[in-house]
């Protein structure tokens, strides 16, 4: 019986952070009109520099100061200086554009650390909760992914900044008529959806090994839960991500291994035959 | 320019391309060439669906290892010659595209584009957990030749399945198969009113796309006499493939052999110039696709075609 509770345990953790990673990419997916296919390699690229933070300086791996302000910096300039220029092309050029960007951001990953798996050296002992042993780290994932999940919805809901962000997703021209600066706050919107990934990368890399090719994988993944929850909604995100994540850890242990890497593939496919056949 | 310069100059190349069966070049010449030629192939697959169709995979390099794992295994197990093993690995492939195709080329232009994305990675997981292929790769149990006799037979085959990827691309644009995936390039909606059956065409150049990476998988075996599932599944692959063919020219037929050896001739110099970089390859080819995009969309030979107004096919 433990076992089950282990494993929707785990389920929920990596659903956890699924969920944070493709709840910025369907927040910046609705605001900027784009799906950014850099979404993941910014959280590999957050998981390498907190794994350099930690092995060289000693620096914990929970303080995400560094790794989120790259990610936002990365994000905000991304979309200042490459995808305004491509305002009037058909969504695949954009898309193809931002694939290549993640693929830039793999091959210098690729320079930098090598394509070896990593992960980040920090363990601490399990914690017993009503009987069941549970890694603490992943507590911990778990922990930080909801609060800084619930932290974003609350400044989507009630800052007034983050009212501007979703005025923009549902009318640019609207929103700019009643005085919003939409270019501004739209790189800042590119930030905020990149520094989510900048939280994500780390955890990811504390739980999971990792390396720059994973960033295509990973990208699959939260296509998938994206695509599954809807653009419109963070939330329809995370709970997506939860439903992933449990389905992809109960079905290791049920079906061979293989499937259960497969599984968001054959997921990805179904949800777009379901949603968008007659798109 | 007229359309007979534009032959004679494609005559000229061919000559050139002939000359290796008769002089003795240098090794490292050769190998180049081969590793040039293996990269057009998967560039001239890519072609016919991302170029002609205006659909992009970019899981297109996946072809290229099933093509190499189909003619390892066959020659492990089977011991079968290339005559026999080549053809099965174009048909394994072919039938992988219908299987992966069929479902998703139900979807339409950039959402098929979200289905291929982790395509590469699945295909090197399989083959990593399969029991029949494993994390360690296959050597083939052939002895090596003379490097030399190596060199030349491979771009042999190379060069015919190379000849044979660009006939089936001035074939596929002559044809009634052509014009429809043309038309769907073009307006998918508008073609559909028209009466085209959108998905059996899309589904039909799927497959005969994925018969070129099949094949220089196949002859990339026999040249290497070794692979692992990291190698040949390797993203780099597909993205090359786009890279190149977005630089000669997406939807011309010599657009991608043009793009090739541009790419590779200023791959290996940077390679000359930085050998300590490990990820060169990809850089250099995503800085490539963005600098083409932003630049020049429609490749070399597509400006050039425009510029002078010639009839390049």
């Amino acid at each position: 019986m433990s076992i089950y509770i282990e494993v929707l345990v785990n389920g929920l953790v990596l659903g956890g952070v699924y969920g944070l990673l493709s709840s910025g990419l369907a927040f910046t997916w609705h605001v900027l009109g784009i799906p950014n296919a850099s979404q993941s390699a910014y959280a590999i690229l957050a998981a390498f520099i907190s794994y350099w933070l930690f092995v060289l300086y000693g620096v914990s791996p929970f303080i995400f100061v560094i790794p989120m302000s790259v990610a936002f910096a990365l994000g905000f300039f991304y979309r200042r200086f490459l995808i305004t220029r491509f305002k009037d092309s058909p969504p695949l050029m954009i898309f193809v554009v931002t694939y290549i960007m993640a693929i830039l951001i793999e091959g210098f990953m690729v320079m930098f650390w090598g394509s070896e798996d990593h992960r980040i050296p920090l363990i601490f002992a399990p914690v017993q909760i009503f009987g069941v042993y549970i890694p603490f780290v992943r507590l911990l994932a778990l922990v930080i992914s909801i609060v800084v999940f619930i932290a974003f919805a609350l400044f989507l809901k009630y800052h007034h900044v983050g009212k501007a962000m979703r005025a923009i997703g549902q009318n640019p021209d609207a929103a700019a008529v009643v005085g919003i600066n939409v270019e501004l706050l739209s790189d800042i919107a590119a930030g905020i959806g990149a520094s989510l990934a900048g939280v994500a990368g780390p955890l990811l890399g504390l739980i999971y090994s990792f390396n720059p090719s994973h960033q295509a994988l990973w990208l699959g993944k939260i296509f998938c839960i994206v695509l599954l929850g809807g653009i419109e909604s963070i939330y329809a995100a995370l709970l997506a991500g939860f439903l992933l994540g449990v389905i992809e850890t109960v079905s290791a242990i049920f079906l061979p291994v293989l499937i259960s890497y497969i599984i968001s593939y054959g997921l990805l496919l179904l949800v777009l035959l379901i949603r968008f056949r007659r798109v | 320019m007229e359309m007979r310069n534009f032959f004679f100059v494609v005559i000229m190349v061919f000559f050139l391309a002939i000359i290796p069966f008769f002089v003795k070049l240098p090794i490292y010449l050769l190998a180049l060439l081969n590793l040039l030629l293996i990269y057009m192939l998967i560039s001239l697959g890519w072609n016919i669906i991302g170029g002609l169709m205006n659909y992009y995979s970019f899981g297109h390099g996946a072809f290229f290892g099933i093509g190499a794992y189909t003619v390892a295994i066959l020659m492990r197990d089977y011991r079968a010659p290339p005559m026999i093993t080549l053809p099965i690995a174009a048909l394994v492939a072919s039938t992988i595209a219908l299987i992966v195709g069929y479902p998703s080329l139900r979807l339409k232009g950039v959402y098929f584009t979200f289905s291929t994305i982790s395509l590469n990675y699945i295909f090197m997981l399989t083959f990593t957990l399969a029991p029949w292929a494993g994390p360690l790769g296959i050597t083939l149990p052939l002895h090596p030749l003379e490097p030399y006799l190596v060199e030349i037979i491979t771009y042999g085959m190379l060069f015919i399945a190379v000849l044979g990827s660009i006939l089936l691309t001035f074939w596929i644009k002559r044809s009634h198969l052509g014009l429809a995936i043309f038309a769907i390039g073009c307006d998918e909606d508008a073609a559909k009113v028209r009466g085209i059956n959108t998905t059996k065409y899309k589904l039909l150049a799927f497959i005969l796309s994925a018969i070129p990476p099949a094949l220089s998988g196949g002859i990339y075996t026999y040249y290497f006499l070794y692979i692992d599932p990291v190698t040949v599944f390797s993203s780099a692959l597909s993205i090359s493939a786009i890279a190149s063919t977005l630089l000669g020219g997406a939807g011309l037929v010599f657009g991608p052999v043009i793009g090739t050896s541009i790419y590779m001739i200023l791959l290996e110099i940077m390679r000359y110039m930085f050998p300590e970089i490990t990820g060169l390859h990809i850089i250099f080819s995503s800085i490539i696709m963005l600098c083409i995009i932003i630049i020049m969309p429609r490749g070399i030979l597509g400006e050039i075609k425009e510029k002078f107004r010639l009839r390049v096919p």
